[in-house]
């Protein structure tokens, strides 16, 4: 039986990043979840106090790419389950109560945007994801199994940019009604082939809605502008272009005629929709004045892309709030005002980030190797820029940003560390390897993979184009090598049974001590790879191709 | 202290690449968003005096100085139309292997469909001859064209997507937008040199058997792919398997191409391959789409590779 296993995670100072790509909040509006570049999903606390106030609660490791999007993928009130999807087509199904990850799977399939959809008396099982991304059409996803259940198609099939599934109670039938990248608009409804489809001219939509307090109206926002239509006959009753330089990158109806659409770089506008039809079921007339007020702007505006949402509290005090997240990692808050009012000043109410997180907390304890990196004057701590670990000696190696490389015992100096045993502390052996003049960039110990390497080697490699081979017993240097060839980007271990071919193009030959070392270089591949061969007369030969 | 990042021109070649980018998306079968359908042949640019790299130069906007103001509004607000499928031309592709014409087949590409698929099958055994075409009102999308295009089209947006004026704040935003375009084209490029592995169960379940008339023989299976630049059409013929055969049923895996006696089964029957045929055909904007992917993302990294000398000498810290 598995056993398992408790993993914890001790922080230092600073926080780790997190670039927001993807940004939701849960039905119960206690949570909010980012899926980050990195491939973390973190989970942030929304209090409801009259005060908005935000504090990260856990981050979920498991992606090993760029999270693409977020989902709700239950009923909230009884399962608080959310899907996230990556880059390469990794999707898992995580408990934001518990942090757990339920359910995970790896499609070839690259998600841009799920949707959650349940009908009792259509289904039985747990509700569909209804995804699109880049692929053609519309995938149909088990919410519980995460399998691919079956496809919308489409006549003329392309990849879909953006969807919404329109629910209301005067249009009996649910539909999705979604727009492909080349802006055709198409519906499908209960069947499985589309019901129509129009061109609509507008590329690069970036979101669709429809308005649930007219049931009539359909925003679509593109890059260059947002229009509305008329969801009965999808005619055109109105467009708004963004002024030259702003993208426009997402929308939301606010109430019966009135929208808030944000831009890529942080702002958002609110419009009111004026001229009202005073008949329904009159298409032709077209709204013909737009009023724009309240304008929402960020603190230090910062230039990298945003991801935004939009929220209406169901519970007092029925904020609307709009947030967002950044690429530097922080999320925004707005309460949007239901009146126009004159005092607004569109500043945000709340701004948070993990490194505030960080900074609240007073207690911290040393690093592993703080002691050992602190420079003279006690200012600051070197930057570890790379490490390895070593289970077999136990020994924990870490390459610094100012060319040092220390070796000390792992699991006794984190205990020593985390357990605050003062004695233990001063009695732990550690050594300075002093070779490279700047950035360690990368530390391999060979024998981990393969016994055929001798156990004392440890070779690193630096920015300033040197690979250095050390005795870590010792840390004598066995042998520089000087490739002037720019950073060492990675040191690989060739694979096994790996011959050399006789026609290399470079070639320098060294011997050194009682040992022939060649060093073949071959301008072709950006790696090095360290590989040894027995050669006749049985000594030992390191070739180092770069 | 102002940002040393503020002046630089992009490169010329750069400019280029994306007019031939946008020529490629276009005869591909998509209108391609954005203003670019009007960039200048010969954009000018400062670059080959040299000064930008010597000095800090300015990184503007793409350089469309050969535009007005107004021409640029009018870019802005005119909507391009969507679904330019009909006005890309149609071509004809012979697949045939040199020397034998055991297997030929006549394709019709329109875009990033194959319109029309005549093929001629010349039965090794008993030299009966067997042909069959698309049914009249179908089409068959080729969607390794269709991602790469899309991709294509997603990386020119990227870059077309800022203003004129708009001045690059920090050496990392550069790096950062470079980094989004090369995935784009990188993706583009991989969707054009690796065809989908396919099992044969899910050979012989597409959609493409439903496109023939007269229909497919339930012992032929067809599969068309694109490998780099060549339009690829494989045969398989099969036979089915007894159940009271003496062989050992190994289900075959997923490939790009299946080789003679690999087994499989579907509908409830066992069948193995007895003859696989393949024939190629080079398509020659395909060769110049992947001709422009690599001098594309060469340029990218080059622009990412000297504005990193900048960063390393200027210590410049993104946030």
């Amino acid at each position: 039986m598995n056993v398992p296993v408790q993993a914890v995670a001790v922080w230092g100072k600073i926080a780790p990043s997190h670039s927001i790509t993807a940004i939701m909040i849960t039905d119960d509006q206690q949570t909010i979840v980012t899926g980050s570049q990195e491939g973390q999903i973190c989970l942030w606390d929304l209090s409801s106090q009259l005060k908005v106030c935000i504090s990260s609660k856990e981050i979920l490791f498991g992606h090993t790419a760029s999270v693409t999007c977020l989902a709700k993928a239950r009923e909230f009130e009884k399962q608080p389950y959310v899907v996230s999807a990556t880059e390469n087509g990794e999707m898992c199904v995580w408990n934001v109560a518990s942090g757990q990850c339920i359910e995970n799977t790896k499609l070839p399939y690259r998600h841009t945007a799920i949707y959650y959809y349940h009908c009792s008396f259509r289904m039985t099982g747990e509700g569909w994801l209804l995804c699109c991304g880049e692929y053609q059409d519309v995938l149909i996803i088990d919410a519980k199994t995460l399998g691919v259940l079956h496809t919308l198609s489409s006549q003329s099939s392309d990849w879909i940019n953006c969807m919404c599934i329109v629910h209301s109670a005067r249009i009996q039938e649910d539909s999705l009604v979604a727009v492909s990248i080349t802006g055709v608009l198409k519906v499908w409804e209960q069947d499985v082939c589309e019901k129509e489809s129009k061109s609509l001219d507008c590329l690069n939509c970036q979101a669709i809605r429809f308005c649930t307090y007219t049931e009539r109206l359909l925003l679509v926002v593109s890059s260059i502008c947002w229009q509305v239509y008329d969801y009965c006959d999808f005619s055109l009753l109105c467009t708004e272009f963004s002024k030259s330089g702003q993208c426009f990158a997402g929308g939301e109806v606010l109430a019966a005629y009135r929208l808030i659409i944000w831009t890529e770089d942080g702002y958002s506008y609110i419009y009111q929709l004026l001229n009202r039809w005073a008949q329904m079921g009159n298409s032709h007339k077209k709204f013909r004045y737009k009023m724009n007020f309240g304008r929402f702007i960020m603190e230090n505006l910062c230039i990298f892309p945003f991801v935004m949402g939009f929220l209406n509290e169901r519970k007092e005090p029925f904020y609307k709030i709009l947030f967002s997240g950044e690429a530097s990692g922080r999320i925004t808050l707005w309460h949007v005002p239901d009146v126009p009012a004159s005092m607004f000043d569109g500043s945000p109410k709340a701004i948070w980030s993990l490194q505030d997180n960080f900074d609240k907390n007073l207690s911290m304890s040393e690093g592993i190797i703080d002691h050992l990196c602190a420079s003279k004057y006690g200012i600051e701590s070197a930057v570890v820029t790379s490490s390895v670990y070593i289970p077999s000696l136990d020994k924990l190696v870490c390459g610094c940003e100012n060319g040092k490389i220390f070796v000390t015992l792992g699991l006794k100096t984190a205990r020593a560390r985390l357990l605050e045993n003062v004695s233990l502390k001063g009695n732990l052996s550690h050594k300075v390897l002093n070779g490279h003049s700047s950035r360690v960039t990368c530390l391999l110990y060979p024998h981990d993979n393969s016994v055929k390497f001798d156990p004392s080697w440890l070779l690193s490699g630096g920015q300033d184009s040197v690979v250095i081979c050390w005795n870590i017993f010792t840390g004598e240097i066995l042998h520089q090598f000087i490739l002037q060839a720019g950073t060492v980007i990675e040191l690989l271990r060739s694979p096994e049974n790996f011959k050399v071919s006789k026609n290399i193009i470079k070639g320098i030959k060294y011997r050194y001590k009682h040992k022939s070392i060649y060093i073949n270089l071959c301008m072709c591949v950006k790696y090095i790879c360290i590989y040894e061969k027995k050669t006749l007369s049985g000594g030992t030969s390191v070739t180092f191709w770069l | 202290m102002g940002s040393p990042w503020a002046h630089l021109h992009w490169p010329k070649s750069l400019c280029s690449c994306l007019h031939w980018a946008g020529r490629w998306s276009h005869r591909s079968g998509c209108a391609v968003p954005g203003p670019h359908q009007h960039l200048p042949s010969a954009p000018a640019s400062h670059f080959s005096q040299g000064c930008g790299w010597a000095r800090p130069g300015r990184l503007s906007g793409t350089d469309r100085s050969a535009f007005s103001p107004e021409q640029e509004a009018s870019h802005r607000f005119a909507l391009p139309a969507g679904g330019a499928e009909g006005a890309a031309k149609q071509e004809s592709f012979v697949l045939s292997t040199a020397g034998t014409d055991q297997v030929k087949g006549v394709l019709t590409l329109q875009g990033d469909a194959l319109c029309q698929a005549d093929v001629n099958l010349k039965m090794p055994r008993s030299n009966q001859l067997l042909h069959f075409a698309f049914r009249e009102d179908k089409q068959w999308k080729l969607q390794q064209i269709q991602d790469a295009r899309n991709h294509v089209n997603q990386a020119i947006y990227l870059l077309m997507k800022r203003d004129v004026n708009y001045h690059f704040k920090t050496g990392s935003e550069v790096l950062k937008l470079m980094d989004a375009v090369m995935l784009q084209l990188s993706r583009a490029r991989n969707r054009l040199t690796t065809p989908a592995t396919l099992t044969l169960p899910e050979i012989a379940s597409s959609g493409l058997t439903r496109m023939f008339a007269p229909a497919l023989p339930p012992d032929i299976l067809v599969n068309f792919y694109i490998n780099l630049n060549k339009l690829c059409l494989t045969i398989y013929q099969l036979h089915v398997l007894q159940p009271s055969t003496t062989k050992n049923f190994k289900p075959a895996g997923g490939s790009i191409l299946h080789n003679p006696g690999a087994m499989f089964e579907f509908g409830n029957q066992r069948y193995e391959v007895s003859h696989v045929h393949k024939v190629e055909c080079v398509v020659p904007w395909l060769n110049d789409a992947l001709v422009f992917f690599t001098v594309s993302l060469q340029l990218c990294q080059q622009l990412k590779d000297k504005i990193s000398v900048f960063s390393s000498y200027w210590n410049y810290k993104p946030y």
